[in-house]
């Protein structure tokens, strides 16, 4: 037993890793058996831990295991009822949009979800991010001011708060101030030169913005390239070791 | 053409202007008629049979059945038998038939009987009660083309037949060779409504009919010299419009049955009736054509006034319908398209990440400047009390476990160089497997294990609103843990709170530091926003893949920072790795790293010319077009 385990550990996990990476690089040749078997594997596998994981980790503590040790006699228990009966009856009515003819009984679930998702997403979000990070951008305007992380001060700090404030301004600005385009005019709506300016500044921003974000994207691809042809080299030195010895 | 007369008929309107005419009289002759006649009062009502139909239903029975134009003769009859006024319709034939014709001189004609009606000579039916010559017929129909067909050329008058008036020498040949004397009435011209064939040889109308004073007789009609016969001008002759056809009836007339002029051939030519009352019969007036054969329309449609745009669309729609009733050809076959240039930059790629794992060389080398973010999150750690676990999320899938496991893992080292207990929690289904992954990895290395300072939490699920409700209690929301160890009594645990090192967490704030590992923006969003109100003096600090690194950065470099470390890309984390003086995977990967992109620089180089120069072509084109 302890033989197959090191097997699986050692030998097999690290060769069935290895065949499956080739078979997702084998795209490079184009589509192929061989690659859709990787991915289809890979779904199928993803999907089912995805269910495993839900059904032991949220439904039978939260769902289950709770009504099974109240028993018969604890079903009228109040907390029973408010926190485990009725998200259970909710759980049950969202299996009813698996059908379109009873499919409105389900409305009732999916508008709790959406309703308190929103709700929280949208707080957190005004809470979280749009009150601190404008009144960051803001604060920065203070030339003596010293910023905490970089050490930032005067001139520097002055123009790195410019830079900011105008780019976050003019990329607002881009997307918000548009108008309304005349009637029967295939293109674009008539801007003025400010406007013009007003746009390709802030094209400027997000171009940047998009760059970065790109280039950051790639470097993360190369890191994980070098790290399955390190993988891939391991497995073969280990099979080669395993073999020879 | 439609419309034109005969000579003689101009002639007649010339000497007859239509001026001294009601201007009305040319086109809406009937009413007028009935007007003049009366029989819009007289006349039978509608639906009701005639009189004759009624007084005579034997003879119907009997088979013989009576025209339209004979109905209406029969009833003006039976009116004018008591008011002494001629029937109206009917050719002025008050005169007694003459002799008839010699019987020999005339071919066998089919019997030729209509009930009620007297023929004469020159083959007329007439109403034996019918007026006498020379009569006025208040309300005679004007000329025109009647209902029957027949066109007449001038009635409602009757002339006296007491009037000598010269006949025409023809008439009395025909009168010679009858053998009797010659028709005394002279009648207004009128053509029969039932001719024989053999009256079609000579002049329509007999000579006593009409007056060579009254009328320009046509040109074949004046070889015959003086001998016309003059027709007393009629006294209190009414207004009455010329001989034309008004244009609509002109536009209804049958194209094939109507001749302009009156020309009746021979019998054998004539067509047989077809319908009606009068089928079966050779000579007569054709109803089937008039009513069955199509025609001119009535009126002439009106023109459809098209625009540009409607012709248009009206072009656009006949081309959709012969795209629609095209056959599409089989597409060709396309060309297997080899892919020189992906297998190129694959193959590039592929070596450079190859050649510093396998040959060891190039060497690249190791960074040396330290970015600003390192040393405050090196001092965040060292500073994070050593009683207190250390909150670790996994918010990452196996796809960049390569990238974040490398970034993490110097911070998770000198976690564990410091011995702080180390807490795994994920919002991702997968999470927590890499949790477990790298957690027993490193942990081995400083005598870590599952329960033994670390313990996963598992998956939190819920999104944005199970980070809400963890963080403000974390012991209310059910997580099942991962892999959960053993109590030290050898039983299972039931729940990761059971573990010992968690024991003084109650809520997020309890925790020393939290760390989030995220591979997306959106995830370190969220818990900056939703635990970040909950954490109270706890830093949060943010291991972050490189694409993210732009969107999540202000929240670290705020005036007030809402992230107290930041941690991203291999170069940092191979500094923070030679900072603890231990090389771990970021170091293995570096020289790989750095072949690889600089191959993936040059090729964004490589692909960049060509880019450049297709830009350039379309700015002069542009400028071209502008211009």
């Amino acid at each position: 037993m302890t033989d197959l385990a090191g097997m699986l550990d050692s030998v097999i996990g690290p060769l069935a890793a290895a065949l499956l990476t080739l078979m997702v690089l084998s795209y490079l040749i184009g589509d192929n058996p061989l690659f859709r078997i990787a991915a289809y594997l890979f779904i199928g596998v993803a999907s089912g831990y995805a269910g495993a994981l839900v059904i032991r980790s949220v439904l039978w503590p939260g769902l289950i295991d709770p009504v099974l040790q109240a028993g018969a006699s604890g079903l009228l228990d109040p907390a029973l009822i408010t926190q485990v009966l009725l998200p259970g009856i909710l759980v049950v009515l969202l299996l009813f949009k698996l059908s379109p003819g009873i499919g409105r009984l389900g409305s009732l679930s999916l508008v709790l979800l959406l309703g308190v998702a929103a709700a929280v997403v949208v707080g957190g979000a005004i809470s979280g991010t749009l009150l601190p990070q404008t009144a960051a951008t803001v604060q920065t305007l203070n030339p003596a001011a010293v910023a905490p992380r970089t050490g930032e001060t005067g001139i520097e700090r002055l123009t790195n708060a410019v830079i900011v404030l105008s780019g976050t301004l003019l990329t607002l600005a881009s997307f918000r101030f548009t108008q309304r385009k005349p009637r029967g005019q295939v293109s674009g709506p008539s801007m003025g030169p400010w406007q013009r300016g007003v746009r390709q500044v802030a094209g400027l921003f997000i171009a940047i913005t998009f760059g970065v974000m790109f280039g950051g994207a790639l470097l993360a691809a190369v890191v994980v390239l070098a790290q399955r042809v390190q993988f891939l080299w391991s497995t073969v030195l280990g099979l080669v070791s395993q073999v020879l010895g | 053409m439609p419309g034109d007369v005969p000579e003689w008929l101009a002639a007649i309107r010339a000497e007859n202007p239509p001026a001294a005419e009601p201007p009305a009289a040319s086109t809406d002759w009937l009413s007028q008629l009935r007007e003049a006649d009366g029989s819009a009062q007289q006349g039978p009502p509608a639906g009701e049979p005639p009189t004759w139909v009624q007084a005579g239903e034997t003879g119907a029975a009997n088979g013989e059945q009576v025209p339209d134009w004979l109905a209406r003769v029969r009833g003006r009859q039976a009116e004018d038998s008591e008011t002494g006024e001629p029937p109206l319709g009917v050719p002025n034939l008050a005169a007694p038939p003459p002799a008839r014709r010699d019987e020999s001189d005339s071919r066998p004609l089919p019997p030729l009987e209509l009930p009620g009606l007297e023929e004469t000579d020159s083959g007329v039916f007439y109403p034996p009660e019918s007026p006498k010559a020379g009569q006025p017929v208040p309300g005679a129909e004007p000329p025109g083309l009647t209902d029957s067909g027949v066109f007449r050329l001038k009635t409602g008058i009757n002339i006296s037949a007491d009037k000598e008036a010269p006949m025409p020498s023809w008439l009395g040949q025909l009168e010679a060779e009858a053998g009797a004397p010659p028709a005394v009435p002279t009648g207004l011209p009128s053509v029969p409504a039932l001719v024989r064939a053999e009256d079609l040889s000579g002049p329509q109308l007999p000579g006593e009919d009409f007056s060579a004073e009254a009328l320009s007789l046509p040109e074949w009609l004046g070889q015959l010299g003086s001998e016309a016969a003059v027709v007393e001008p009629a006294e209190g002759r009414p207004d009455l419009a010329p001989a034309t056809l008004p244009a609509w009836l002109e536009a209804m007339r049958p194209v094939d049955a109507f001749r302009s002029s009156v020309e009746i051939g021979p019998e054998e030519e004539q067509a047989v009736e077809a319908a009606g009352p009068l089928a079966g019969l050779r000579g007569v007036l054709l109803a089937e054509p008039v009513v069955a054969i199509p025609r001119m329309a009535s009126a002439a449609p009106a023109l459809l006034e098209v625009n540009e745009r409607q012709y248009a669309q009206a072009e656009l729609m006949h081309r959709l319908v012969e795209e629609e009733q095209r056959e599409v050809s089989p597409a060709a076959p396309r060309r297997r398209h080899v892919p020189v240039v992906r297998w190129l930059v694959a193959a590039v790629l592929l070596a450079a990440a190859a050649l510093p794992t396998v040959l060891g060389v190039p060497t690249f080398p190791l960074p040396s400047t330290v970015p600003l973010e390192l040393d405050p999150l090196v001092s965040l750690v060292a500073a994070a009390p050593a009683n207190r676990p250390v909150l670790v999320v996994f918010e990452f899938e196996p796809g960049n476990a390569a990238e974040l496991q490398a970034v993490a893992e110097p911070m998770l080292e000198q976690m564990m160089q410091q011995g702080l207990a180390i807490a795994a929690l994920s919002t991702r289904s997968t999470g927590a497997l890499m949790a477990d992954q790298q957690l027993s990895t490193l942990g081995g290395n400083y005598g870590y294990s599952n329960g033994q300072g670390y313990v996963n939490l598992g998956y939190l699920p819920g999104g944005s609103v199970g980070v809400q409700l963890w963080s403000q209690d974390p012991l209310a929301v059910p997580t099942s843990g991962f892999a959960l160890p053993s109590a030290p009594d050898g039983t299972q645990l039931q729940s990761p709170w059971q573990v010992p090192m968690l024991a003084g967490v109650d809520e997020v704030a309890d925790f020393g530091m939290v760390a989030v590992v995220s591979s997306s923006a959106e995830a370190a969003r969220t818990w900056v926003e939703q635990a970040g109100p909950w954490m109270g003096a706890t830093p949060l600090v943010l291991v972050m893949t490189t694409g993210a690194d732009p969107v999540v950065r202000p929240y670290y470099e705020a005036q007030n920072p809402q992230v107290d470390g930041m941690l991203s890309s291999l170069p940092t984390a191979l500094s923070y790795s030679m900072r603890l003086g231990r090389p771990g995977a970021s170091f293995s990967l570096w020289n790989a790293f750095g072949l690889s992109a600089w191959a993936a620089v040059v090729f964004m180089i490589l692909g960049w010319i060509p880019a450049f120069g297709v830009w350039i072509n379309q700015q002069r084109k542009l400028r071209g077009a502008q211009r």
